[in-house]
């Protein structure tokens, strides 16, 4: 049933149920669940990272019901803490436990399993023309390894002792010891046990999209024509392979110290009333263990939100993504510098202060390619035609909050002035708004926009509208007046300022960060309501609803093996052919052959 | 149990209208011969002018917080520390920079989705590229940042590794859960060395001195006895691994201080005398003013970290490893009480690294005097040996708990 496409509307009018001849019965189980198809992968990692941001995000509120009103009691903490909120107050362990519970899930689960492990599935086969990921069987692995790595982490939230609770980078002594603080138990041992899980999914996943994209793509998909969200996804999958294992070598070790009276990190420490038996070992070292895969995980989870905003940005404007090359080129450079950057986390750690400054040196130059991918977004929207859906206006918010975090990131990078704002809120704020609200943003961005080729339907627009406006809103009311706590001197991780008279004065600030934390989670119910409304009623989805170039909106609605009936369709043209001049529509498919007069061009060059 | 019910109910009643509301609204849309999801002009419209907004919100939080916070003076005040000036004034060129980036770039990006938005019959211009422009860009941030940078590194380096000039004032800190020990160094200018395996009720930092290697012997001695003893009696299978793991722990921590006995024959051991131990139940720790003050940290258990935002001065304190930090105060507790016109303002240390369940209540205050003022307040602590007579130990414990009974 090949259907050949030379114009946009033969794609707008390419019926989708053409495809239903080929249908088959497939058993439930391995449809829905030991599924190999990368949709349906693809939908997995979806709906278990939107069930872990809701669990993430309940609990950044009941710590910032005890950070608003230090000591008050609360039914909400009553009611879900139990034994560590005795009358809705709570316990200060219990406030560690979430803060790193909170941290752990928003960075791994939501993050980076909800964004790569959906739209790097959804979209690297559609996006190149491909039936599927080069091991389909594989990709399943990375699902369930992903799966039970969240069932572990779900088991440790129940544990009689909490939760690890030494904060996500885990740094020993604190995680290592059980005396020292209660969730370095069992909580922390099944805390790592969930994160090798974890890591072993990751790179399951992240060999598939390498692989997959360098050598899978379709007759004509040369890799300057691949679209920016394949290059976003395929350089993030790089990142993890190389920096994971890292970290779980350090879990590793971890685990020896913990459990084996090793000593890689630990070494004279006195604890209880007794002197322990490890001697000569660094806490040191594993914060550069840590950090070499923790910052090019703010770039795992980064790079693909920004890709999806090229994509988004570019086919909502109307107009080709403004320079390529140069998007691509300071993608590479963010990657590559994000290796040799990682000790701007470890300024006054005591390490080598020559060190210090070298660091400072890389850190400084990522802000170069960062500013050109600013300023490439914007001159995109420049003279645009802009159809402001709600996928669209997550895409501006993504660019919006990348600029307003990155910018403090200059700050963070210039060692001298890191000593004053290292570990306070002013570090709090600017991580949220660059990489955590601004990659969520790219997740919600994607359920939007790629709404029609996960379900088939699309999503109501007004729910979308008052989503994102509240959203965005609270985003910036959340973590705006974080930096000036910071300044004053507040640090991070306190379960309460009340034992600082100098802070009193910024009471109201913590009152405003909750009030607005409340109603901007009270807002993603809004976006859970459309998801699963429109999942089931929503409007029924045609083939190309936004009017897109690139190669998924040439596959039918309906989910099939294979993704297109008959055969594959062959790539002509890069994927930003918008708004040509001369052309009656405003766009022309990755698949419709070269015009005539573009024919002679291309030979002229050659 | 009504208010639940009634919650559930409207609840329930509410989702179901606005389903309705959807349903209703898209049939409408495809009697009318619209795509229910389609853009309309007007909801664009409506956008484009919400993004236009977005331009002033974004002004308005800058300028809101710069004028409550930045120049209402809730932020920390002036730097007291001679490299702390000069960070104070890196940071305020950053912010500048970092402040036009944000009032100039963030309004481009809001009101061109205003100012673009779809137009009926509307064409987007196509625009693939421009090497000028993209030049621009990248070489006036590079220009920028490197500028940046360099100055970065000068004031960084300043602060490391500029010699100080006079004689330095050496201060150890030292970081428990969850409170602070000081320690100066008495008249021989040296901090006798410490050891963790030397840690007693009356020794909290561990000060290898002749005397207390062998009071140290005897009490590990005694401890040991009585796990022997407790292991004859037959306790329960918990009891029992406990205990087993306390006779490990005390016969490793007998070889080091065997170790340290075998030493004291070569060494005398003798700089820890005259050192002097503010206990964290005294609160507050002293320093004098324009005289270059030499921190070493160590920890006793787990990473703090030695925070005295004032001084602009921050450092790990991380167990098996000396840390150090060297900075001149400029200013005393006095003078800064008068300039910030507050009765009440101390400097502070505080724990600025995640150390446990306490963690946000490890502090003690930071009193910057006069060298004369200072040198006297010293005369009258008293030393590491003078201390020592039973009558004045306060055991570590008592000191950690009544800290955190302090706030809890
Ligand atoms: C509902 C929105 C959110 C709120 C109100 C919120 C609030 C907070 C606050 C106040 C802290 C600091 C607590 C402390 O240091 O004592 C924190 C920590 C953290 N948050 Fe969020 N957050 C939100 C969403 C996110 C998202 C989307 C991410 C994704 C990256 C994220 C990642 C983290 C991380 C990594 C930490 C550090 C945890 C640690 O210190 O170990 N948060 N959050
Ligand atoms: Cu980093
Ligand atoms: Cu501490």
């Amino acid at each position: 049933m090949a259907t050949t496409i030379t114009t946009p509307t033969d794609v707008l009018e390419h019926s989708a149920h053409a495809a239903s001849a080929h249908h088959h019965r497939e058993p439930f189980i391995t449809k829905y669940i030991f599924s190999q198809d990368h949709k349906m992968i693809a939908k997995q990692f979806l709906v278990t990272s939107i069930f872990w941001a809701f669990v993430a995000l309940i609990m950044s509120i009941i710590f910032r019901l005890q950070l608003a009103w230090p000591g008050q009691g609360f039914v909400i903490t009553e009611m879900l803490m139990g034994k560590w909120g005795p009358d809705g107050v709570l316990d200060p362990n219990a406030y560690l436990s979430l803060v790193t519970m909170h941290g752990t899930i928003m960075v791994f689960f939501v993050l980076t399993a909800g964004l790569t492990g959906t739209y790097a599935n959804l979209l690297i086969p559609l996006q190149l023309g491909v039936r599927d990921m080069v091991n389909p069987f594989m990709n399943m692995l990375s699902y369930w390894f992903f799966f039970a790595s969240s069932v572990v982490m779900f088991i440790s939230l129940f544990v009689e002792s909490g939760p690890a609770a030494a904060g996500w980078t885990i740094y020993p002594p604190l995680s290592a010891l059980p005396e020292a603080i209660p969730g370095s138990g069992l909580g922390m041992t099944l805390w790592l046990v969930s994160m090798a899980l974890f890591i072993i999914s990751s790179l399951l996943g992240g060999l598939n999209y390498v692989a997959t994209v360098i050598n899978c793509r379709t007759k004509g998909m040369k890799m300057t024509r691949m679209p920016l969200t394949i290059w976003c996804f395929m350089t993030a999958a790089i990142l993890g392979i190389l920096s994971f294992p890292v970290l779980f070598a350090a879990a590793l070790l971890l685990i020896f110290d913990r459990s084996f009276g090793t000593a890689f990190f630990l070494s004279d420490i006195y604890i209880n009333g007794m002197a322990l038996e490890h001697t000569g070992g660094s806490p040191v070292l594993f914060q550069h263990l840590f950090w070499f895969l923790g910052h090019p995980e703010v770039y795992i989870v980064l790079l693909p939100a920004l890709g999806i905003a090229s994509e988004i940005i570019s086919t909502m404007s109307r107009k080709p993504i403004f320079g390529y090359r140069a998007m691509v080129a300071s993608m590479f450079a963010i990657a590559g510098l994000s290796f040799i950057v990682w000790g701007h986390h470890m300024f006054v750690t005591g390490m080598d202060p020559f060190l210090g400054s070298v660091f400072t040196f890389t850190t400084l130059l990522i802000a170069i390619p960062s500013a050109i991918k600013a300023f490439n977004y914007i001159t995109t929207l420049w003279k645009g035609n802009i159809v402001l859906s709600p996928g669209m206006l997550f895409a501006i918010g993504i660019v919006s909050l990348f600029i307003s975090g990155g910018l403090t990131g200059i700050i963070l990078g210039d060692s001298a002035l890191d000593i004053t704002v290292h570990h306070t809120y002013f570090v709090t704020a600017h991580f949220h708004l660059v990489m955590g609200i601004a990659t969520l943003f790219g997740i919600i961005a994607g359920v939007y926009h790629w709404f029609p080729k996960l379900y088939g339907r699309m999503m109501n627009n007004q729910l979308g509208y008052v989503h994102f406006w509240i959203t965005m809103v609270c985003a910036y009311a959340v973590f705006w007046p974080m930096h000036y706590l910071g300044l004053a001197g507040v640090p991070r991780r306190y379960y309460s300022n009340t034992a600082f008279p100098m802070f009193d004065n910024l009471q109201d600030l913590n009152v405003i960060i909750t009030v607005a934390a409340i109603i901007g989670g009270l807002a993603q119910l809004i976006f859970l309501y459309n998801f699963i409304y429109s999942i089931f009623w929503g409007p029924k989805a045609p083939q190309n609803p936004w009017r897109g170039t690139t190669l998924e909106w040439t596959a039918p609605v309906e989910h099939i093996h294979g993704n297109w009936p008959g055969e594959i369709p062959e790539v002509h043209r890069w994927p930003y052919d918008y708004s040509i001049e001369g052309e009656k529509e405003d766009f022309i498919p990755q698949n419709v052959p070269l015009r005539e007069h573009e024919l002679k061009e291309a030979a002229k060059h050659h | 149990m009504i208010n639940n019910i009634l919650f559930i109910l409207i609840t329930v009643l509410s989702l179901l209208t606005i389903s309705r509301i959807i349903a209703v609204s898209n049939l409408i849309d495809t009697i009318r011969g619209r795509k229910p999801w389609e853009v309309t002009l007007k909801e664009n419209g409506i956008n484009a002018f919400l993004c236009l907004m977005m331009v002033f919100f974004g002004w308005f939080l800058y300028f809101y917080f710069y004028i409550k916070y930045v120049r209402g003076g809730l932020l920390l005040p002036e730097a007291a520390s001679l490299h702390g000036k000069d960070i104070d004034v890196l940071s305020d060129v950053s912010f500048t920079i970092i402040s036009v980036a944000y009032l100039l770039v963030q309004p481009f990006l809001w009101y061109f989705a205003f100012r673009y938005r779809m137009r009926p019959e509307g064409r987007a211009y196509h625009f693939a590229h421009n090497t000028r422009l993209e030049m621009v860009w990248t070489i006036v941030p590079a220009i920028i940042f490197c500028t940046l940078i360099f100055y970065g590194l000068k004031i960084w380096i300043k602060v490391f590794f500029s010699e100080t000039e006079g004689d330095k004032l050496t201060v150890e800190l030292y970081a428990q859960q969850f409170s602070w020990t000081a320690r100066y160094a008495g008249s021989d200018k040296k901090l006798g060395e410490a050891n963790y395996c030397m840690i007693s009720d009356n020794n909290q930092l561990g000060i290898i001195t002749p005397e207390t290697i062998d009071e140290q012997i005897a009490k590990i001695g005694e401890k040991y006895k009585a796990v022997l003893h407790a292991l004859d009696n037959f306790p329960d299978p918990a009891k029992f691994k406990e205990l087993k793991r306390e006779r490990e722990l005390l016969t490793h921590q007998m070889k080091v201080l065997s170790d340290l006995k075998k030493q004291s024959a070569q060494k005398p051991f003798a700089d820890g005398q005259d050192d002097i131990v503010i206990l964290p139940a005294v609160g507050e720790f002293h320093i004098p003013v324009g005289r270059p003050v030499e921190l070493k940290m160590r920890s006793q258990d787990v990473i703090h970290s030695a925070y005295l935002p004032h001084f602009r001065v921050h450092m790990y304190c991380s167990p098996g490893s000396i840390t150090t930090f060297t900075f001149t105060p400029t200013i005393t507790t006095q003078e800064m009480r008068e300039k910030l016109a507050k009765e009440d303002f101390d400097f502070l240390l505080y724990c600025n690294n995640i150390c446990g369940s306490a963690h946000f209540n490890m502090q003690m205050k930071v009193i910057v005097e006069t060298e004369e003022q200072f040198n006297l307040w010293l005369s009258q602590q008293k030393t590491f040996s003078a201390s020592r007579a039973p009558a004045n130990s306060v055991p570590a414990d008592t000191a950690k708990t009544s800290a955190q009974m302090a706030t809890l």
